[in-house]
Parts: C-alpha cells; sequence; structure tokens
C-alpha cells in the first residue's frame, strides 16, 4: 500500500489538472473581436446607447477595415452581450484605449457608468477617457470614415507635447471618486465641413456631471497650474491690432505651490514656470537684459490676469478640478467639505508667477 | 555505432563494496594456465619462440594492442642474439634495452598487463616465473589532431582533449607545472577496466571534494565505461534532472582554469572530455574566451547567454501564453501584424509552436547525426525550404518561425552543450502549460524550475550557489567577468583551502615616461 501511495497521489493530481483544464476559457488573439474605442450615449427613451469600433485584423494587417457596431442596451453591462450578437467572435473589452462619452450623456451623469462598467478589472487604467461635443456615436462614425483608430494617439500627444493636462483613467477615477476636488476629461469635437475630429479643451465634472467646458486658451492655463510638465505654446497680443506685435513663450516646466493661510481663509499660488521666447515683437532684443525685463514683466501680467480669470470660472461654477480642497485638506486638519464649498466661491486666491525665461529663439 | 549499442546492454548498478570484493577474488583465483587457454581462443594472441632451444623462451601478447617497431627493432633481436648467455629471467632485463621489465607472479596480474599491451616473456617449460615486457601502443588507432571542435573560440588556445588519457595528462601536466598537481588513478568498469584520473591542485582543493568522488567511484559498479561523461552521470548527486551537475569540456584551458580556482578534474581513458565539478549553474555560461577578452566585452557577451538561456526557453511558451489568453499584452501596433499572419492557421497558438519546435528538434537531431557535408544540405532545406513552406501552406504564422528561430539560436550561445540540451528539453512542458494555464501555467512552472534547481547539489554544494544560497562575493563572477584586478580571489564559499590567487597591481604611468607631461 505505501509502496503505491505515491503512484495514487499522483494519478489524482493528473486527473484534478486535467479537469481542470477543461475550465479554461481561451481567448485566441484571432478568435475574438477586441474593441478598440468605446462611445457612450444617451438615447432618446432613457436607455444607453454604445458604439464599439473594433478593427478586423484577419482582413488586414493595417487598421483599415474597422467594423462599427451601435447597440441599444437598457444598462451598460448588456451592451456588449448586445454586440455579441451581431459579431462572429466574442466581443472582448481589454484592449480599449478610449472610452468616449457623448455630451448629453456627460451632462445628465455617469456615475452609473463609472460604476458598473469602467470600474470593470477586465478595463484597464492606463486608457484615455475623453468626452465629444457630438454624440459618441456620431464621432466614431467619422473615424470609422477616416479608417483610423487613432483617438488614443490624438489625446496622448496633445498631453505631451501640448496643451492638454496629462492624465488618464486611472486620474479620472482618482478625481471622481476623491473628496475635494472634481474630475475632468479632455473634449473633442467635430468639424462637421470637411468630416474632421479634433481636440478642443477640457470638460470638467461637478460630482457626475460634466458642468464646464474650457476653451483651448483656458486650458493651457489649467494645464500650467495642474501638471508638472506642459510644454504649450502660449501666446500674447500685445497690440491687438498689430499681428507683428504678437509674443509667444513655450512653457517647458511648471511647478505650482499652493499655501493655505488658515486665519486669513485664503490661498497662495506660487507658480514657478520655465519658458522660452519663441516669439516676440521686433522692438525687443533679447540680448538687452532692459528688455527681457519687460518682456518677463509684460508675460508675468498678462498670465497672472488669465490664472485669476480662470479660477473665478471655476469659483462661480463651484466646480474643483485643482483639487484645491484636497490640497487645503493636506495642510489644515480641521478641514470640512461641506464648510469648505460653502467658502469655496469666494474664495480669496493670490497668484505669484515667478517667470524663468531659459533661452530665447527659434525652437524645434 | 558499436558504442550505441552497447550503451544500451550496459546494467548499471551501485552494490555495496563487499559485494564487489567477491567478484574480484574470482579473476584472481585463476590460474596461469587458464589464462593463457583463455587467450589463446583469441585470433590476435601471439605466441612466438625465437631461437629454436630447449627449454626454448617464448613470448606472448596481445597483437592488436603492441607496437611491432619495438618487438622487431628492440625486443627480438636482442633475444635471438644473446639468449643462451643469461640463465634467469631476471637477467632479461639487462640484454633488452626497453624501460619498464617486470617480474611477476601472479596470474590476475598477468592477465591485466596483457591487456594493457604488454607482452610476456618465460621459458617453456617454467611456468611459474614470468618477464612482462611493456611493448603497447595506446596511441593506436587515436586521432592526430587535438583541435577543440565543440567548443570552439576565436581568440585563445585551440588545443583540446583526445581519447588517450596520457596524453591528455601530458596536456595537464605540461600546463600547469607545478608539483601540487596531484593525479590519482582507478580503474572503472568491470570489463572495460577504464582508467580514470581524478586530478587537483594540493593544497587549494578541499579534501572533502577529493574524498567524495573517491570514494564515488570506488563505490561505482558497472561492466563498461565508453565515455567520461558516462562517469560524470554515475558519480552525480541525483540522476533525476535534465540539468548537468558536472562541466564537461574539452578544452585544456578551460580544466586548467577549473582546477586553478580549487575545482576537482575527472579524466578518463578512450574519452576526450574532462569532467569538472562541484558545479554551478552560472558557470555553465562563462567560457574560456571570457578571460581572453576585455573584461567589458566579455562581460557583455556573459549577459547576452544568460538572456539567450531565458529567452530560449520561454519565448515560444510566453508566444502561446499571449496568444491564447493574454491578448492585451500585446501592443496595438503590433496586434495587425500577428493576427493577420495567423489569420489562416487553423491550429490553435499550442499546436502551431509545438509542430515547428518538434521540427527544429528534428532537424537538429538529423543534424548532428549527419556526416557534416551533407548536414549543409539540410540546414538549407529545414531552415529555409521548410520554414518558408509551413507558412505559405498557413500551418504556422511567420512571426512564429521567426520566434521559434530566434528560441533555438539563443538556445546555442550556451558554452556547455550539455546545458543547452537542458534547455532544449524544459521549453516543451512550459509550452504546454502556457497551453493550459497562460502566464499562471508559466509561473507555476518557473516555481518548479526554481525549486528544482535550488535541490540539485554538485558534490554536496548546492548548484545555484552564489544565488541561493546568497553569497556576496560570488554575485560579479556570476553575471559578468570581472577584470583581473578584482578577480583575485578563489570563491571562499567552495571551502578552498587558500583563497587567494595572486595580488593585483595596477599599471601607473612612469614619471618620466617617453611622452609624459
Amino acid at each position: 500500500m505505501k509502496k503505491w501511495r505515491k503512484h495514487i497521489i499522483i494519478f489524482l493530481l493528473l486527473t484534478c489538472i486535467t479537469g481542470l483544464i477543461g475550465c479554461t476559457r481561451t481567448r485566441i488573439i484571432d478568435k475574438i473581436s477586441i474593441v478598440h474605442v468605446f462611445g457612450f450615449d444617451l438615447a432618446d427613451n432613457g436607455d444607453l446607447v454604445g458604439t464599439a469600433l473594433f478593427p478586423e485584423y484577419t482582413k488586414s494587417k493595417d487598421s483599415d477595415e474597422i467594423q462599427y457596431l451601435s447597440v441599444k442596451a437598457p444598462t451598460g453591462i448588456l451592451l456588449v452581450r448586445n454586440m455579441s450578437e451581431y459579431t462572429s467572435t466574442p466581443v472582448e473589452i481589454s484592449k480599449i484605449r478610449v472610452l468616449l462619452f457623448g455630451k448629453n450623456y456627460a451632462e445628465e451623469g455617469i456615475q452609473d457608468m463609472v460604476d458598473r462598467f469602467i470600474i470593470n478589472p477586465q478595463v484597464g487604467t492606463n486608457i484615455q477617457i475623453a468626452i465629444s461635443t457630438e454624440s459618441a456615436k456620431e464621432t466614431l462614425n467619422i473615424f470609422k470614415e477616416e479608417k483610423s483608430l487613432t483617438l488614443a494617439d490624438r489625446l496622448r500627444h496633445n498631453m505631451e507635447r501640448h496643451t492638454l493636462p496629462n492624465m488618464n483613467l486611472h486620474v479620472f477615477l482618482n478625481h471622481f471618486y476623491g473628496e475635494g476636488m472634481d474630475a475632468y476629461v479632455p473634449m473633442v469635437t467635430t468639424e462637421d465641413k470637411n468630416r474632421r475630429v479634433k481636440i478642443d479643451g477640457l470638460g470638467i465634472f461637478k460630482n457626475n456631471k460634466l458642468k464646464l467646458h474650457l476653451n483651448p486658451e483656458q486650458t493651457i492655463i489649467f494645464s500650467l497650474i495642474n501638471d508638472e510638465k506642459t510644454e504649450a505654446d502660449y501666446q500674447i497680443e500685445v497690440d491687438e491690432s498689430d499681428r507683428s506685435e504678437n509674443l509667444v513663450i513655450r512653457t517647458y516646466q511648471s511647478k505650482s505651490k499652493w499655501d493655505w493661510d488658515k486665519e486669513g481663509q485664503k490661498l497662495k499660488l506660487n507658480l514657478q514656470l520655465e519658458a522660452t521666447l519663441t516669439h516676440y515683437p521686433d522692438r525687443f532684443n533679447s540680448e538687452k537684459p532692459e528688455d527681457i525685463r519687460k518682456l518677463k514683466k509684460l508675460i508675468t501680467e498678462k498670465l497672472e490676469k488669465d490664472i485669476d480669470k480662470l479660477l473665478a470660472l471655476l469659483k462661480e461654477n463651484e466646480v474643483d478640478p485643482i483639487g484645491l480642497g484636497n490640497i487645503v485638506r493636506s495642510q489644515d486638519r480641521s478641514w470640512k467639505k461641506d464648510s469648505f464649498y460653502e467658502l469655496y466661491p469666494a474664495l480669496p486666491i493670490q497668484a505669484d508667477i515667478n517667470l524663468e525665461i531659459i533661452h530665447s529663439g527659434l525652437q524645434s | 555505432m558499436n558504442i550505441c549499442k552497447g550503451l544500451g546492454e550496459v546494467m548499471v548498478r551501485r552494490k555495496r563494496v563487499s559485494q564487489r570484493s567477491e567478484g574480484r577474488l574470482e579473476t584472481e583465483e585463476k590460474t596461469i594456465s587458464e589464462v593463457f587457454e583463455k587467450a589463446n581462443k583469441s585470433s590476435d594472441f601471439t605466441t612466438i619462440t625465437p631461437l629454436e632451444t630447449d627449454p626454448s623462451l617464448v613470448i606472448s601478447f596481445y597483437q592488436t594492442l603492441i607496437e611491432p617497431k619495438i618487438i622487431q627493432n628492440s625486443v627480438l633481436p636482442f633475444l635471438k642474439e644473446d639468449v643462451s648467455k643469461i640463465r634467469d629471467l631476471a637477467e632479461l632485463k639487462n640484454i633488452i634495452p626497453v624501460e619498464g621489465i617486470h617480474m611477476i607472479k601472479d596470474p590476475g596480474e598477468i592477465e591485466r598487463k596483457l591487456h594493457d599491451g604488454s607482452a610476456v616473456i618465460y621459458y617453456s617449460n617454467n611456468q611459474e616465473k614470468f618477464a612482462i615486457v611493456d611493448i603497447g601502443n595506446s596511441r593506436l588507432g587515436q586521432r592526430e589532431t587535438n583541435e577543440t571542435e565543440n567548443e570552439f573560440s576565436v581568440i585563445g588556445p585551440k588545443v583540446g582533449f583526445i581519447e588517450d588519457i596520457n596524453t591528455n595528462l601530458h596536456l595537464l601536466r605540461d600546463h600547469l607545472n607545478t608539483s601540487d598537481l596531484i593525479f590519482e588513478e582507478s580503474l572503472v568498469g568491470s570489463r572495460t577496466k577504464t582508467k580514470v584520473v581524478l586530478a587537483y591542485l594540493d593544497g587549494v582543493t578541499n579534501p572533502e571534494y577529493v574524498n567524495t568522488v573517491n570514494q564515488r567511484i570506488k563505490e561505482l559498479d558497472i561492466d563498461a565505461t565508453f565515455d567520461n561523461t558516462q562517469i560524470e552521470q554515475l558519480i552525480a548527486d541525483k540522476s533525476t534532472t535534465p540539468f548537468p551537475l558536472f562541466i564537461s569540456t574539452e578544452r585544456v584551458d578551460r580544466t586548467v582554469g577549473a582546477l586553478v580556482q580549487g575545482n576537482i578534474v575527472l579524466l578518463s581513458d578512450k574519452s576526450s572530455y574532462a569532467v569538472i565539478g562541484p558545479a554551478s549553474l552560472m558557470d555553465f555560461f562563462s567560457n574560456p574566451e571570457d578571460f581572453y577578452l576585455p573584461s567589458i566585452i566579455a562581460s557583455f557577451f556573459k549577459l547576452i547567454r544568460i538572456f539567450g538561456m531565458l529567452f530560449s526557453i520561454f519565448a515560444t511558451s510566453f508566444y502561446v501564453a499571449i496568444l491564447t489568453f493574454h491578448y492585451e499584452v500585446v501592443p496595438k501596433d503590433l496586434l495587425g501584424p500577428i493576427i493577420f499572419s495567423r489569420a489562416n492557421v487553423p491550429f490553435p497558438p499550442v499546436i502551431e509552436v509545438l509542430f515547428l519546435e518538434i521540427t527544429i528538434d528534428l532537424l537538429r537531431e538529423a543534424g548532428a547525426r549527419l556526416p557534416t557535408k551533407i548536414g549543409q544540405t539540410l540546414g538549407i532545406v529545414g531552415g529555409i525550404v521548410i520554414g518558408q513552406a509551413t507558412v505559405e501552406a498557413a500551418l504556422t504564422s511567420n512571426i512564429l518561425l521567426i520566434v521559434v528561430a530566434l528560441a533555438a539560436l539563443s538556445s546555442f550561445t550556451t558554452p556547455i552543450y550539455k546545458m543547452s540540451n537542458a534547455v532544449r528539453l524544459l521549453r516543451y512542458p512550459f509550452i504546454l502549460l502556457a497551453s493550459v494555464w497562460g502566464g499562471l501555467g508559466i509561473y507555476a512552472g518557473l516555481t518548479i524550475l526554481i525549486a528544482h534547481l535550488a535541490r540539485l547539489k554538485s558534490l554536496g554544494v548546492p548548484f545555484l550557489l552564489p544565488i541561493y544560497p546568497f553569497r556576496k562575493g560570488g554575485i560579479a563572477s556570476a553575471f559578468i567577468r570581472p577584470n583581473y584586478m578584482k578577480s583575485n580571489n578563489r570563491p571562499w564559499y567552495l571551502r578552498v583551502l587558500s583563497v587567494k590567487k595572486y595580488s593585483p597591481v595596477s599599471n601607473k604611468d612612469t614619471d618620466k615616461g617617453l611622452n609624459s607631461e
């Protein structure tokens, strides 16, 4: 008996293993429909409309054979099931790169979708989330006609090299659920004339509803305050009537430091900015310290004005995408959410800018 | 071919010492007439009488083992001329100008000497006194060239061992001019009586290793040995492992290096491979050429080899796991090419991979058995024709073809052939595990592999040594080749008797050099 025990154990193990193998569901790469972009809209009857783009790689090596599927379902979870009725292979959502919400839906509130669909572990968090000013269905239709799946890349490079603040779904969820801050997402818009999709500023949520739309200029200011590395071209019109009186700086690094004055109940922003002068009117000479000082003053004043304007706009709409509540909470133990946001619309914020021009001239 | 047949028939058993000594007694009981009677059955056993006198002098030997020149030039002429002068066999020493004439009575010893290539001289009427003349030619039938064939290097000596132990010992002794170099000889194999020599450096090598090897060889009971690598397996700590527990090399420089490092070396007759122990896993990735190249370059090559082994084991199993379960990890731009190339393949990834892997192993096995000239054609047929045709016939995807070819290529980077064989085998369980449980399966397999490696021992020394158990001093030489300023000590964790090898001297600029500032 003892001699056979080892064999019996091995036999039982093998049986269990063989049994277990039968339970695994394979997802062989060419036998699934891989969704790349998922859009959500609100139908007229209150149902959800889900739109998905998935490329048919089995027909073409490049992503020019794009399947476009739009289905209706009462809840987000059922969208995938309803889509499967149209496809020849199972629909897999793990490779989603962009989640796109229609503006109508976002304004109605996206709480259920975030709670039930987006935090699904199958969907990664290093993906992009965006809101389109048109319906998501319409925007994705343009992409289908364009035969491209580049929405994620379009967002990505605008974050890295241009105006948009750096973010992904992870940041979004943090801001969405976090206390003392509101979520923000990039906005995309369509041009009716030539059917193109372009980046268009930033949308800001109040709780779970889209409340405010920042235009690209405001987005630059927002990025400078909120982001550490924003490479943005910031333009100042010194004289509005003369085209040559234009000033452009390209920012490289921005560090914002917030100080909460507990007694005075006011916030102070200290913004360290590194920038290059890429374009300036001919009457200034960048080799003269005098002129540089003048330019600096010009830029700082304009920036301060813009920052004040932006903060005023945010306060007016009672949204807090910068997370001022959270910043104050980190410096003030007695912080209470309700009392802070009662105070928020009238909160005095003083912005100091410390501009450093690292070099000037043409910039590649 | 004969060796292959014989190998199958070899019965390997480890017996107790007492049983073994019984067997020896049997042979010792033979009488001298029995010895000659048995020898006479063979057609190559020759007995000649140089002069017809009474009592006549008789010479017996195995014709196939001796050097005919010696017997023609140095033995027979003197016997024919001066045989009448001598009265006693012991006086033969004075008239035959050949070294190594002994007087032996023991029949067993005589039989052994006959098999070594000696001639026995005796009077036909007196079968009690025998003179043994060593006229053997062990180099007969040996190859002349001893260039390393299987462990090639671009830089450095290309001297390798051959199938004759005396030559091999000569090569070692010639290279290592010190009386500390000890050779301990013993015989292995009840039929072949193969000479096995254990070499080590006295005062450096830990005597425990010497004792362990000596004891294992002594307890070894086997009828025939054909190669040193066979003895290596028989004295290994564990036989149920695909990993070689000793380094087997045909390079003289590597062997000398191991001796200097404090390892033991086992050589055996009729084998061109030296066995070095104790060995650790990381030793298998170093190559003598590393020491002839600048340390930075050699370190890079060594890292490449380690990477090559890992890639070779895991590349195809990751392919299976990713294509079967984890499509998420494929970058977006790679999805297109992978799916498109697989679109018409009717099999799941695991069948596709097994098909190609087995094809590669078939090619390799066939290539190893075929003569070199045909082997080249085979490479072309296998590599290009079969590879291209399978892709066109949509049996496999062409991306897989690249992966499998790279994996096969990187398994050849391991300098020790036995290790690359182990790597070659290990792929299959990983592929199967990946096909049933994906990444989890690979992880489970890796856990088992590491547990197995951690349990292995070579002459009682852990196989994973500088890594586990962790020994800080050995990490550098395990992964890279440190420069000579840093590698002046032997690894203390091998319990060597003297740690220091040399004291490094840094070369400074002379103050009054030819072009100094």
